[in-house]
């Protein structure tokens, strides 16, 4: 898979996931677990991509409170005011995005991609990504990054039983990207009250 | 309802949040002591405002060797999850020794349920106006004295009232652009003005605490945050930040006093004012703070705080105008950083207070909990009144401060 900006320029860290057409093969069982750390007042990682009904801990690794929340359709919820691990993993049974916040730290932003499919991964600086694992059938593939305004639509992908080479599938952005995320090593202090 | 706010009680509910969150684990307290050597000069003999002169610096040549300039105590503590007391008690070391809070707030926040986040302040606090003092207990991180703005905002503003702000993420969670509305009513703060008026703008780092007494130069003295009248000020603002590249922000003030209420000894000034600031972060890592402010005040002739009832003069309306830009630069431990200011004070005699600044400062950050630096700081000014004091109305003042600063706490 290949991504890239609307000037042809690959775009990194961009999720790529591939959906099953039909019915959804049984999922295995106990639940995945996955892990959204907060480390110097950042997520992190910044994106999460986890199957529907993964559990996710957020443990907080700073020696200051957090207070994570989202209020996305995919998952409302709020960990009040904690250090360390407080809090039991929360499910994610939605697919969506999940927009992450902290209300201490209004800066702190992350997110969790919770998708149908246990194909995805992100794009590397050559705006490439393998899947891997893909059984023969149909298959949705679609990305998502934070920085993108517009949602492009799913491609379809067909893996033959004969595949010797796997297929490729590229995605270009038409609107302009937000700027990629920087922690900012500035020489300011920024105004906040 | 009116007597609701006042001082006492507001430092009162925030001493009852200090006590209720201090028996939880998430309070956060720094404790700084700053230190100097001071040495000053001017071109005619001033003594300091502080000591009831017209110098406009803190110290004077009287007072050349050690300072122990201020000595902070910032307390925060959450009582619950959402809500958050902040106290700053003060010691500084002139006339007006003792303890007592610059600022005491509740902070409360609730948690987003949209796009929007709203913000709530209640209590003792600076409007938002300096983008310079972002520091613990309104330091700055950049220089030991603050530009002429913020000196002033230190030394005559300060509101007993509530403050409410609502920010919101332009283009979806993940855009960079920010946009922030404010707005507060408040009691309070209504001789806002006789300073920068009688006295003229100033660079220093001495803030007023909420019962402090300044001494102004003609012989009285100034309780800057009383509440003279029953009308409430206000001010409102507006903010849009672009991720951690560029900040501005836009506010109007006005204490609607009434000028010709007198009470506790001080007159009212109505005083109002425009601030608009910003920050950037330019290119080699070169930070960049620019504010402007442009205010009125009409107050009674006559007026002598803290003296008697002799008002019933004309009114009088005096303006006042400055600005600054400061750049700076941080290098691993080492931070370099020069300002430039320029003010002036009008009424209808014409200018009765003008002149511009430079302070070049540096810092070293030699262990995480005390930094080292020195700071060289030249005003050039005019003022017309000075004749009748027998000093020349055109003056300089110089200033060295080489000065440690010592962090405690957590």
């Amino acid at each position: 898979m290949s991504v890239t900006d609307r000037n042809g320029k690959p775009v990194a860290d961009v999720v790529v996931y591939a959906t099953p057409r039909g019915p959804a093969p049984a999922k295995s069982d106990p639940r995945a677990t996955a892990v959204m750390d907060q480390v110097s007042r950042q997520f992190k990682p910044r994106v999460l991509v986890v199957e529907t009904g993964t559990l996710v801990e957020f443990p907080n690794s700073d020696a200051v409170s957090h207070h994570v929340y989202s209020f996305s359709a995919a998952k409302r919820f709020e960990l009040p005011l904690y250090r360390g691990t407080a809090y039991s993993p929360v499910l994610f049974d939605k697919p969506g995005i999940v927009v992450l916040g902290c209300n201490i730290h209004d800066s702190m932003l992350g997110y969790i991609a919770v998708v149908d499919s246990p194909h995805f991964n992100f794009t590397d600086s050559k705006g490439r990504a393998t899947l891997t694992g893909l059984a023969p059938g149909d298959y949705a593939v679609q990305v998502w990054t934070p920085r993108s305004r517009e949602d492009l639509a799913p491609r379809r992908l067909r893996v033959a039983a004969s595949d010797d080479a796997a297929p490729v599938v590229d995605f270009q952005f038409e609107a302009k990207l937000f700027p990629p995320f920087d922690p900012g090593q500035g020489s300011l202090t920024w105004s906040d009250y | 309802m009116v007597r609701l706010l006042t001082p006492t009680v507001i430092v009162g509910l925030a001493w009852a949040g200090v006590t209720t969150a201090a028996e939880h684990s998430e309070d956060r307290h720094h404790f700084s002591l700053q230190l100097a050597l001071s040495y000053t000069s001017a071109s005619t003999p001033l003594v300091s405002w502080t000591e009831g002169g017209v110098g406009k610096l803190r110290y004077d040549e009287n007072n050349d060797g050690f300072t122990g300039a201020r000595a902070f105590a910032e307390y925060r503590g959450q009582i619950t999850p959402t809500l958050s007391v902040t106290a700053i008690a003060d010691y500084v070391d002139d006339a007006s020794a003792g303890l007592d809070l610059t600022e005491a707030y509740l902070s409360w926040l609730p948690v987003p349920k949209s796009p929007n986040r709203t913000q709530w302040r209640f209590g003792a606090f600076y409007p938002p106006v300096s983008l310079e003092n972002t520091g613990t207990g309104w330091s700055s991180p950049y220089t030991r004295s603050y530009s002429a703005i913020n000196t002033w905002i230190g030394e005559e503003v300060r509101v007993f009232g509530a403050e409410w702000s609502m920010r919101r993420r332009l283009g979806g969670p993940a855009s960079p652009h920010r946009l922030r509305f404010l707005a507060a009513g408040f009691y309070g703060n209504d001789p806002a003005g006789t300073l920068v008026t009688f006295k003229g703008w100033s660079l220093h780092d001495r803030q007023t605490r909420l019962y402090d007494e300044l001494p102004l130069p003609n012989g009285n003295a100034l309780r800057p945050f009383l509440k003279i009248d029953q009308q409430p000020g206000y001010y409102a603002g507006l903010e849009w930040r672009y991720a951690k590249l560029l900040l501005i922000r836009a506010i109007h003030y006005d204490n609607r006093a009434d000028p010709n209420e007198f009470s506790g000894g001080e007159w009212g000034w109505d005083t109002r004012f425009n601030h608009i600031g910003t920050q950037v972060q330019g290119p080699w890592q070169l930070g960049i703070v620019a504010q402007w402010l442009q205010g009125n005040t009409v107050w009674i002739l006559g007026a002598t705080p803290g003296g008697q009832i002799v008002g019933s003069g004309p009114l009088i309306s005096t303006d006042f105008e400055s600005s600054f830009v400061l750049l700076t630069r941080q290098l691993k431990g080492h931070r370099f950083s020069v300002r430039y200011d320029d003010f002036d004070v009008s009424d209808g005699t014409g200018q009765v207070d003008n002149g511009h600044g430079w302070t070049l400062a540096y810092q070293y950050k030699a262990t995480p909990r005390i930094t080292v630096g020195a700071e060289w700081l030249s005003l050039d000014t005019w003022h017309p009144r000075w004749s009748f004091l027998g000093l020349n109305p055109s003056a300089t003042e110089r200033q060295l401060q080489l000065g440690v600063s010592i962090r405690l706490g957590k």
